[in-house]
């Protein structure tokens, strides 16, 4: 049997980690969710765990670690800078967008500021990782450079 | 009104071009698409055109400079390193998808079989791309 999706989303606000779960609960997505609540939590959830994330939702105003960090370090990591990385944070701004896409982000959300539209950007969300996109495999095999 | 983002899609297949464009004609227009039909031509579009794209979709397979070669281009440019890239290609090899997200690719999507899911593929990509990701 083929297994799920499995989406590693990092957030530090726990208000916004409820409601990416409720709109995920409420859909009918075949794929599986874990939350880390910062880049530091991810990065060991990363090494711990044997189940690979088929894609990171990070936030980037964290604590500790921020999501441009773990991006950059993912991203200069063999191991880790094939998985999709796609940033889902409030910032709309020009630049920030920029700069994630040339750090290595591979889309960049911003956050919906209501419910409705979340559960919206879900759809969207899978619709395009899980549905429509062909996923890296794991482990990378070798040659690959 | 914002304008819509540009798209450059680089294909040599004559035919999968032609079904691209209806596939767009029949999408939601969201986005504005150009063609171009191999790396090198992608490139002089990339510097001549005075619109920059916002996304490139990148065949894997094509002649001169092939979609791998682009990408790692691209990606190696101050200037262009940014752009996301969506690559598509006929197989769904993993090793090529594996390749292609390790060198910089944000994404890759097998080429659809029918004309139905050729319609149905692309509108979900220009609507995912140009609505719900915000592009560089």
């Amino acid at each position: 049997m083929a297994t799920k999706p499995l989406f590693l989303i990092v957030d530090d606000d726990a208000d916004d980690r409820d409601l990416l779960n409720l709109a995920y609960q409420e859909g009918s997505y075949q794929c599986d969710l874990v939350f880390a609540e910062d880049g530091r939590e991810a990065l060991k959830l990363l090494e711990q765990s044997p189940v690979r994330p088929s894609v990171m939702l990070v936030d980037i105003n964290m604590p500790g670690m921020n999501g441009l960090e773990l991006l950059q370090k993912l991203k200069s990591s063999a191991r880790w800078k094939g998985m999709p990385v796609v940033m889902l944070t409030t910032s709309n701004s020009p630049r920030l967008i920029h700069d994630a896409y040339s750090m290595g982000a591979n889309s960049y959300l911003v956050k919906p500021d209501n419910y409705r539209t979340l559960s919206s950007l879900w759809d969207a969300l899978y619709g395009f990782w899980t549905n429509t996109a062909k996923l890296p495999t794991y482990p990378v095999p070798q040659g690959v450079s | 009104m914002k304008p819509k983002p540009l798209f450059l899609v680089v294909e040599d297949n004559p035919d999968h071009r032609f079904l691209l464009e209806w596939s767009y004609q029949k999408s939601n227009q969201t986005c504005n698409i150009l063609f171009a039909e191999d790396g090198v031509q992608a490139l002089e579009l990339l510097e001549s055109s005075p619109v920059k794209p916002a996304l490139l979709l990148l065949d894997y397979e094509l002649p001169r400079m092939n979609g791998l070669e682009l990408v790692m281009t691209l990606k190696a440019s101050p200037k262009w390193k940014h752009l996301p890239i969506v690559m598509m290609s006929s197989s769904d090899d993993p090793h090529i998808v594996n390749k292609a997200y390790f060198n910089g690719a944000s994404s890759f999507l097998e080429k659809p079989q029918s004309y139905q899911d050729f319609k149905n593929v692309w509108s979900l990509v220009f609507d995912f791309w140009s609505l719900t990701a915000r592009l560089p």
